[in-house]
């Protein structure tokens, strides 16, 4: 018999089988039975054929269910009892599910199909962390933060002592799309990076993705950090808030309309500046006494949502929050103040069973104001930028073995890079710089979550972005891919590649985050950035002493193209002209990732380690090149970072956590001699040279550090309560914050007339931030 | 500046909690320093050595063997100033032709650096104005500001940009002549320029003065002590410098503007072409022309 007789008849038998059963849809959301509150990701599954969905970040689902037959679903999440119901479908049929916790809520219940949903899905080099989790976990100063226990994955070392930067698989600080509820956040830090701007009681879920990033998402090229937040409960009224040494924090929620809306409403402040203040009033009569400067940061969370339909559904929701730093005294007042503001409007509605549309408007708003006087003289620098985005996202269940999602968005950026107005009172000294720019940010893309076999599963996209600004037009084509061969049972082999584009670059000359680092468009010199990475790895679920332990190992490469740097010297500060500052180069990052996550029975926790090598060359600009286009590390490029988490339930009462990280020391670049040039024309001959190595040649000492925490858990008539004991360095291991040199003068030279002194040596020194540094804080929950 | 600012507050918040260890430094191996630099009928090394630490007190190098050689030219040596690190040797060097620079000391790695020797400029005219004067914030001075205007032509061949430099000499009563150096230095009309030596220099990237078909005024500003005269001659030099000369000059005066020893300044990496060494070996080829001041 030919060949191609047998081929088509296979095909025609193959279609037979897959397309000859009549099916119906099943479709609805998934809730808290509690809290009425949506689930994401929360696994749909039929036993009998081995397929199955997840709800969407919306709580939707949508399955293709035989027709004519009992068929049994069984519905489950993370932390909550199974379900399972029996349908005999005759049509489509649309099923809200309530999914509750069955027991005690302060016990943490995890069935085995939270893994099976790993081993199952395409996602790949994702970290995802349960509020629950993080308030398990020691606080630095008793402040739950999101955003610094997800640093505990492996592949997202943080930027070093004290600060929220993150660094993943070798991206920059800048290469992070950061989303709260869909609208940009761009600069996700309070107080100078020490804690996030995310309030973990408002927040409901927040999902990191390294690498495969799915299509939906652009904009950055090293990672996607997905928050969302609650939306309030909609069945009774309630509140939670925790009392703690440097801040207080309150949420209330409730219904609008019982089961139809409801609202949340989250704030907490810190009162560091109300004891300053206090001990600056008792010491208004001391003429020695040194003032303090005053510190706070607010931030407010709200949401509103209302059932308008069965089929719409609609969300408002924002965020404010501010950081002010203030100096005043008779002769020299400084102020400093920071932050974002975030609004989004959404609008859910159900077309059918099989097609789900999210329509979304945000609104983000990040701006830094430094307002400085001097007797007659003052000082007021400011930067902003404002993002509006339209954008709308369809999820089509085409069939049982195919899930569509496809979009498009549009951003209006406005960026005020810079703005400085100084002067004299008397008006006779001016100077005023800054620039402004409008430009115009696109996407669409689609997707497609293709089940090829019950062990073969492939996710395959494509996203088309660009950008304008002033004429200026650059467009991306970015190919997305993902696989998971589910080799057996309990093992799943991923493998996953992404090309990601960036028009939008920070501006920072520091080796810390500053709120001062400023947002820059893509123009005619500054190309968008690019990267592509590939990742490989498996996931595998086994049995070791009759404890179920989950093993992850990932190894990804990265290739970078037009990454944004400075120029030796660079001079940032109220220039107009920054583009003559920067430099375009390349880089690279690979790595490999391990990690054993155990997350049942009382001890709970996970240990991960990553290997990783980053490297960043051919850097080349209007004035010149760095190290002569030579490949130099970046300041992050940590080579080891390891972390242990460990949680663990004692009795009813009583429950413990602890961390411990481990990082191979950052990079700096310090001068390692000096020169003079004497006899010189022209050459200053006092002026000391330094003499550098290679940029970045340094290596400070290793990062570690052990926190602990003890809660204590009351039962009061009228809710929960707890008692949290964070200690944070609990070793009392002095890492850097960072370095700095000082000239070293020679004994008895220290002449406070100020008169010219030359100095004899210099020392290099490192300022360490956190000693042991315990803290209490009272948790409540009404 | 708005970063040590940030910089002092982080140590001023969390003063009761910074503790400040020392770090070593890593070891620096002494080498060589050179800042050699061929002129249009002189070529001049100044040859000193870098430290670990702060190097204090005259550190040229007097004990220096310095050699040039080029196409044309065989091994020369220089000359050394006694008890001094300067070293000199008059020749008329070849224009648009590479030489080689040899520095070694028996306490150092030899040294060496090969560069081309730029063409000269050609100031085609030069007139001068003054745009008026005022009582200086000096007692005994006046200020007085200048509009000086200029064609140049430059050279075909490859060089790295132009210095203006302009002085002004004027009569006292006794009919002798002081040379008086400019305050600051500036290009009207947009012109993109940097200014060196305390802003009494200005430099043009080449790419600037095509821009600008070689025609350019300079607007400076000069303390005159009210006994002098105005009457004298005015000195407009301009000069061809060569590419690394021009990166040297740019790395020097970028270093020598920043504040170098805190945390937030960027460093800056200066600028070298010395093998095994520091400093630079340069080229500048300069035209002169003065006018007469009344």
């Amino acid at each position: 018999m030919p060949l191609k007789p047998i081929l088509v008849a296979k095909f025609l038998l193959f279609a037979a089988v897959i397309f000859g059963q009549e099916q119906f849809t099943l479709s609805g959301k998934l809730k808290d039975a509690e809290t009425g509150e949506t689930l994401i990701g929360a696994s749909v599954f039929i036993p009998s054929s081995g397929s199955g969905t997840t709800t969407n970040e919306y709580g939707f689902y949508s399955l293709q269910v035989p027709a004519f037959d009992s068929v049994e679903v069984v519905y489950s999440y993370v932390g909550f009892q199974n379900q399972t119901y029996t349908f005999f479908l005759k049509a489509n049929l649309e099923k809200d599910i309530e999914l509750g916790t069955g027991v005690q809520l302060d016990e943490v219940v995890v069935k085995a199909n939270s893994y099976e949903e790993q081993l199952r899905s395409t996602e790949m080099s994702v970290e995802a962390l349960t509020t629950k989790e993080v308030k398990m976990l020691p606080a630095i100063l008793g402040e739950t933060d999101i955003l610094r226990t997800i640093q505990l994955k492996p592949g997202i070392p943080s930027g070093g002592e004290g600060t929220t930067g993150l660094f993943v698989r070798g991206g920059g600080p800048d290469q992070n799309l950061i989303v709260l509820d869909e609208a940009l956040v761009y600069n996700p830090n309070h107080l100078f990076g020490f804690f996030s701007t995310f309030n973990t009681d408002a927040v409901k879920d927040l999902k990191l993705y390294k690498g495969g990033f799915p299509a939906q998402y652009g904009g950055r090229l090293s990672s996607v950090i997905d928050v969302k937040l609650k939306e309030g409960n909609n069945k009774k009224f309630s509140g939670s808030g925790g009392i703690g040494l440097i801040s207080s924090r309150l949420t209330l929620e409730g219904p609008i309309q019982k089961g139809k809306s409801s609202f949340i409403v989250s704030g907490r402040r810190t009162y560091v500046d109300l004891i300053t203040g206090l001990v600056n009033k008792a010491n208004e009569d001391k003429p020695d006494a040194n003032l303090i400067p005053g510190y706070y940061f607010y931030d407010l969370n709200t949401k509103v949502n209302f059932q308008i339909t069965e089929k719409d559904h609609l969300f408002l929701s924002g965020y404010f929050g501010r950081d002010k730093f203030s100096f005043d005294s008779d002769f020299f007042d400084f102020g400093f103040d920071w932050g974002n503001a975030t609004g989004t409007a959404r609008w859910n509605h159900t077309f059918s069973p099989r097609l789900f549309n999210n329509t979304t408007v945000t609104f983000s708003d990040y701006r830094y104001q430094i307002l400085n006087q001097v007797t007659g003289f003052s000082f007021d620098l400011n930067s902003n930028i404002k993002d509006l985005n339209f954008k709308t996202d369809f999820y089509q269940n085409l069939n049982d073995r195919n899930t569509l999602r496809y979009g498009a968005n549009a951003t209006y950026h406005q960026f005020t890079v810079g703005r400085l107005k100084a002067g004299s009172d008397d008006g006779n000294i001016s100077f005023s710089a800054g620039q402004n720019y409008d430009a115009m940010e696109y996407g669409a893309y689609i997707s497609d979550d293709f089940d090829v076999s019950p062990r073969l599963t492939l996710n395959g996209g494509l996203r088309l972005s660009a950008f304008s600004n002033d004429g200026t037009f650059y467009y991306g084509v970015e190919p997305r891919f993902a696989s998971n061969f589910k080799w057996t049972s309990n093992l799943s082999v991923k493998a996953s590649y992404a090309r990601m584009y960036q028009y939008v670059h920070l501006v920072s000359n520091s080796g810390i985050s500053l709120p001062t680092d400023v947002w820059y468009p893509s123009t005619e010199n500054v190309k968008p950035q690019l990267s592509d990475q590939v990742a490989a790895g498996f996931s595998y679920l086994f049995n070791l002493g009759g404890t179920k332990l989950f093993l992850t190992n990932e190894y990804f490469y990265k290739w970078l193209d037009n990454q944004v740097d400075f120029i030796d010297g660079a001079e940032l500060f109220a220039n107009d002209d920054l583009e003559q500052e920067f430099v375009f180069g390349k880089g690279y990052a690979y790595g490999g990732e391990i990690s054993i996550e155990k997350k049942e029975g009382k001890l709970t926790g996970w240990i991960g380690y990553t290997l990783s090598l980053i490297r960043r060359g051919e850097f080349e600009g209007p004035k010149g090149t760095v190290m002569n286009g030579r490949y130099f590390s970046p300041r992050y490029d940590r080579r080891h970072d390891i972390s242990v988490v460990a949680m663990y339930e004692i009795s009813r009462r009583w429950s413990a956590g602890a961390t411990w990280v481990f990082g191979s020391g950052d990079l700096t670049w310090l001068p390692r001699g000096r020169y003079t040039f004497q006899d010189v024309p022209g050459v200053d001959p006092q002026v000391a040279v330094p003499v550098y190595g290679d940029r970045n040649d340094v290596r400070l000492s290793d990062f570690h550090r052990l926190d602990v925490s003890v809660i204590y858990k009351l039962f009061p008539k009228w809710g929960e309560s707890d008692i949290t004991l964070s200690v944070v360095n609990a070793y009392d291991r002095r890492n850097a914050f960072f370095v700095y040199i000082e000239p070293q003068y020679k004994e008895g030279e220290e002449d406070p007339n100020g008169t010219l002194r030359i100095p004899e040596g210099f020392k290099a020194k490192q300022v360490s931030l956190f000693p042991i540094l315990p803290a209490l804080t009272w948790n409540f929950k009404f | 500046m708005k970063s040590t600012g940030v910089f002092f507050g982080i140590l001023i918040l969390f003063s009761s909690c910074v503790k400040v260890l020392e770090l070593d430094i890593p070891e620096h191996e002494p080498a060589l320093v050179v800042a050699g630099l061929m002129k249009d009928s002189i070529v001049e090394v100044y040859v000193g050595q870098s430290f670990p630490e702060a190097p204090s007190g005259y550190n040229g190098l007097p004990d220096c063997e310095v050699t040039i050689s080029g196409p044309d030219l065989p091994i020369t040596t220089f000359r050394s100033i006694p008890k001094t690190g300067y070293y000199n040797v008059p020749l008329a060097l070849l224009k648009d032709k590479s030489y080689r620079l040899e520095v070694s000391h028996p306490n150092f790695l030899p040294v060496s650096s090969e560069e081309v020797h730029v063409d000269k400029p050609e100031i085609l005219e030069f007139e001068l104005d003054t745009l008026g004067g005022l009582d200086s914030i000096f007692p005994g001075y006046y200020l007085q500001l200048f509009e000086l205007s200029t064609a140049l032509a430059f050279p075909d061949s490859d060089f790295g940009g132009i210095l203006i430099d302009v002085y002004i000499a004027l009569k006292d009563d006794l009919g002798r002549f002081q040379i008086i150096q400019p305050g600051t230095v500036s290009l009207p009309n947009n012109v993109r320029y940097e200014n060196f030596r305390d802003q009494r220099v200005i430099f043009l990237e080449k790419e600037t003065l095509k821009q600008i078909n070689g025609k350019l005024n300079v607007v400076f500003s000069v303390e005159i002590p009210k006994e002098l005269q105005m009457e004298g001659r005015a000195y407009l030099q301009v000069s061809t410098i060569s590419n690394s000369y021009k990166n040297f000059l740019q790395s020097y005066y970028t270093h020598d503007r920043i504040d170098l020893e805190t945390f937030f300044a960027e460093p800056q990496y200066l600028f070298s072409n010395i093998t095994n060494g520091h400093g630079y070996f340069g080229s500048q080829s300069t035209d002169t022309l003065s006018k007469t001041i009344r």
